[in-house]
């Protein structure tokens, strides 16, 4: 079996990604931090983290994606996973292209209902995760993470900074959606570590299946 | 606030009006107190357009007062939609209003012989009627104006559109909001109807030289008051989650759960959903010179609403909530905001429910009228209804009838009423009180997440289908008693979670009125309006088998989790066992 660096196994989707020779474009932006708001979109579709995966949603979350613990515990109060509501993020497992979305607590019934282990979470039984109970596997995977709500503002940064995989159409809305914003607010543009003007980047990424972003801020 | 003015709309020689105590419905505000009058002075049998029945609009206890979220206005009658007993509410200004003009209620009674319409204004110096016929088949924003120019620009409006005049299944009461704009609608099953069939277009209310309530009092007022702001306040929900996307904020949320009703109920998630989220408008709100945070009414600090401007840079309409989104929106496979916004400001200016008109035209494209995701067609299909042509007829109608007319099998109504935005085959529970709840298919009949603050939780597993009966019952049970007190529903999150600001609430209440309840006392308030609703749809012939789900939920699988609505007809009748 193949392994990665770290000699945990690589699953097949993996090695297929592997195989695919066309290496991903890398971009960074260097934005003024007031435009990392105009990710939002990106965020409510789905990011994608290379990851170790096979842990549980704990280690993924707070050791992966660094988020600190004390986050998690009291500021995250709905998870999904694989589209079902997780009560306990020390006992679900991500795996390899898993889907987890992460939101701050959500008004209403509905939004008590999926809150995590909460007191009406019986009233969503049919759509609550269910821990199988098989051990976990480490391996090198891919995992969509989707942020709502106050996590876009308060997670979303971290992400973008540490680097994530998008859609190249994705990101050439956006760029087109808040043009202004950006022409004004981007100090530089790199794509495979070569500088490139906004309006060319923008008119490439169309042909862009996937890209992998970085962003750097200032605040000046 | 210690009278009710009764407006005999039949009298011989015209409306005639009178003043009297509150006398046996004292004690009662809100919901509480329609839905003892509907029960107490309506025939059940009665058609809902007749003069048999009648109209009440009830401000809460602390309405008037200056007691943060208490602007909550409830409607009620015998619905036209469901036939059964209704309470509707709004926020907007005028239940303040009311309050700090001295009324516990208005209740319009009887019907002009004739099809004259009438306008009432009530102010310090009383209460006049008057025919005013120039009024017929104004929308609602062209109305509140020329009320502005006759009046003034002090007043507040309730309101009915054309479809209100119409009588039209799905009309609506507008309420006025801050900016005296009509975008506050006591939405639900049908009241514009009747209060069209009472000849009455609108009512301004003026309080000008009125004062604010006083408490019994003062200082323990004033103090639970302060810990009730606080305790808003401090809360992630209604602190910041609401305040800055407001109700949308669920979009995503439930359409990750697959419990997002998509295209006529066909699937439970809808692929372009992020582009209607909340996220999405608050940010497009914000780009446009909009707002993303703004109150509905003086007293607010929550400020769920907003303001939603066109391209441009001009008013369209009020942020639209998220029941809204969902029914123009994911609900008929429409993801462009803007289409969406307009069709709510024509929903709030021809005077219809979002949700039934957003429901109806799911099932019109169902039916091939419209292709799913064409928000052009949408907008055609709503402005048949203002102008009631023979199809605006039928789509104003609701759902119900749209799906029989034709000859749709999924219509996704309990009672006649639409469900809202919530797939019941996705959170299970939210069925359960679909099918149960007195007022048809409502999401807010079991809103106030308080049951265990109340008292009514009980020891019940969640994860049994009795559990599920159980919890929806004692939900239903907290927002009767909610819904009585005239707080804006949005305060359960805090309620929930903060004991001392639900003991805040009552100890406003008690320090306003001289009063000691305890959450005991407000669980029987829950109870008892309940049981006043339960009885007067019993004696208007429902029964046990008009508490159910259509059968497509219990047979046809929700993609992506394939689900089904699996709680059996005899755990949703042990629902009213109490």
């Amino acid at each position: 079996m193949l392994e990665d660096s770290t000699g945990s196994p690589v699953p097949a989707k993996s090695i297929s990604r592997m195989m695919d020779k066309t290496p991903t474009p890398r971009i960074v932006l260097d934005l003024h931090e007031k435009l990392l708001s105009r990710f939002t979109a990106l965020f409510s579709k789905g990011v994608v983290v290379e990851a170790r995966t096979g842990c549980t949603l704990r280690e993924f979350v707070c050791e992966q994606l660094r988020v600190p613990e004390e986050y998690l515990e009291q500021r995250i109060q709905t998870i999904f996973l694989n589209g079902k509501a997780v009560d306990d993020y020390a006992t679900a497992i991500v795996t390899d292209g898993a889907s987890l979305a992460l939101s701050a607590a959500m008004p209403g019934l509905v939004g008590a209902v999926f809150r995590r282990g909460g007191f009406y979470a019986g009233l969503r039984n049919t759509v609550t995760h269910q821990s199988d109970g098989s051990a976990a596997c480490a391996m090198a995977g891919s995992v969509t993470v989707k942020l709502f709500n106050l996590t876009v503002k308060e997670i979303g940064p971290l992400m973008l900074k540490n680097g994530v995989r998008v859609g190249g159409k994705d990101l050439q809305g956006l760029l087109v959606q808040f043009a202004d914003d950006f022409q004004s607010g981007c100090r530089q543009a790199l794509l495979d570590d070569q500088p490139i003007s906004l309006d060319k980047l923008t008119g490439r990424l169309a042909t862009f299946d996937q890209v992998d972003l970085r962003i750097s801020e200032s605040s000046d | 606030m210690d009278k009710i003015l009764r407006i005999n709309m039949g009298a011989d020689g015209g409306p005639q009006f009178s003043e009297g105590p509150v006398g046996d419905y004292a004690g009662l505000g809100g919901r509480a107190f329609t839905s003892a009058v509907v029960a107490t002075e309506v025939p059940a049998s009665c058609h809902p357009l007749s003069a048999e029945n009648k109209l009440g609009i009830a401000p809460g206890l602390l309405s008037g007062t200056t007691a943060a979220m208490s602007g909550r206005l409830s409607v009620g009658c015998k619905s036209p939609l469901t036939g059964g007993i209704k309470e509707a509410n709004a926020g907007g200004q005028a239940a303040q209003v009311l309050g700090r003009l001295g009324y516990a209620a208005i209740i319009l009674e009887g019907k002009p012989k004739d099809g004259t319409l009438y306008k009432v204004l009530i102010n310090k110096d009383g209460v006049k009627i008057a025919a005013d016929n120039s009024l017929c088949m104004l929308g609602n924003y062209d109305l509140v104006d020329k009320m502005k120019s006759e009046f003034g620009d002090k007043i507040t409006c309730i309101s009915i559109g054309p479809a209100g005049e119409m009588k039209m299944g799905s009309a609506s009461i507008a309420v006025t909001d801050m900016e005296q704009r009509p975008t506050r609608h006591a939405g639900r099953g049908g009241v514009g109807a009747v209060m069209g069939a009472k000849g009455v277009k609108v009512i301004v209310l003026d309080d000008t030289d009125m004062s604010m309530r006083a408490p019994k009092d003062p200082d323990k007022f004033k103090a639970a008051n302060q810990a009730w702001v606080a305790g808003l306040r401090k809360h992630p929900v209604t602190g910041e989650g609401l305040p800055a996307y407001g109700t949308n904020v669920l979009t995503n949320v439930i359409n990750e759960a697959g419990a997002y009703p998509t295209k006529n109920f066909m699937w439970g998630r809808f692929d372009t959903a992020g582009k209607i989220s909340g996220e999405t408008q608050a940010e497009t709100e914000t780009a446009r010179g909009g707002k993303a945070t703004h109150g509905c009414h003086r007293g607010c600090i929550i400020r769920c609403s907003g303001i939603y401007n066109d391209k441009d840079g001009k008013f369209l309409t009020k942020q639209p909530e998220y029941e809204t989104v969902w029914a123009h929106g994911g609900n008929c496979g429409i993801d462009d905001l803007d289409a969406i916004a307009m069709l709510d400001r024509l929903d709030d200016d021809f005077g219809v429910d979002t949700i039934e008109m957003g429901a109806t035209i799911a099932v019109a494209m169902e039916a091939g009228i419209a292709e799913f995701g064409d928000a052009e067609a949408a907008i055609r299909l709503v402005k048949e209804v203002g102008k009631g042509t023979p199809l605006g007829r039928v789509l104003g109608s609701g759902a119900a009838v749209t799906g029989k007319v034709f000859g749709v099998e999924r219509v996704p109504v309990v009672k006649g009423q639409a469900m809202p935005a919530y797939d019941p085959r996705g959170v299970q529970g939210i069925g359960v009180t679909y099918a149960t709840s007195t007022m048809g298919a409502d999401h807010t009949a079991g809103y106030a997440v308080a049951t265990n603050i109340l008292g009514v939780g009980g020891n019940v597993d969640p994860l049994t289908p009795e559990g599920q009966v159980e919890l929806s019952r004692n939900l239903q049970i907290a927002t009767a008693a909610v819904d009585s007190t005239g707080m804006c529903l949005f305060i359960a999150f805090a309620v929930l979670d903060q004991p001392d600001t639900f003991q805040a609430l009552i100890d406003m209440i008690n320090a306003f009125y001289g009063l000691s309840l305890t959450a005991d006392d407000v669980a029987e308030l829950g109870k008892k309006v309940l049981k006043f609703e339960r009885g007067f749809n019993e004696r208007a012939g429902f029964s046990s088998k008009d508490d159910r789900l259509p059968d497509y939920f219990k047979n046809e699988k929700l993609p992506p989790h394939n689900v089904t609505f699996t709680v059996k007809d005899e755990e949703l009748d042990e629902l009213f066992n109490f």
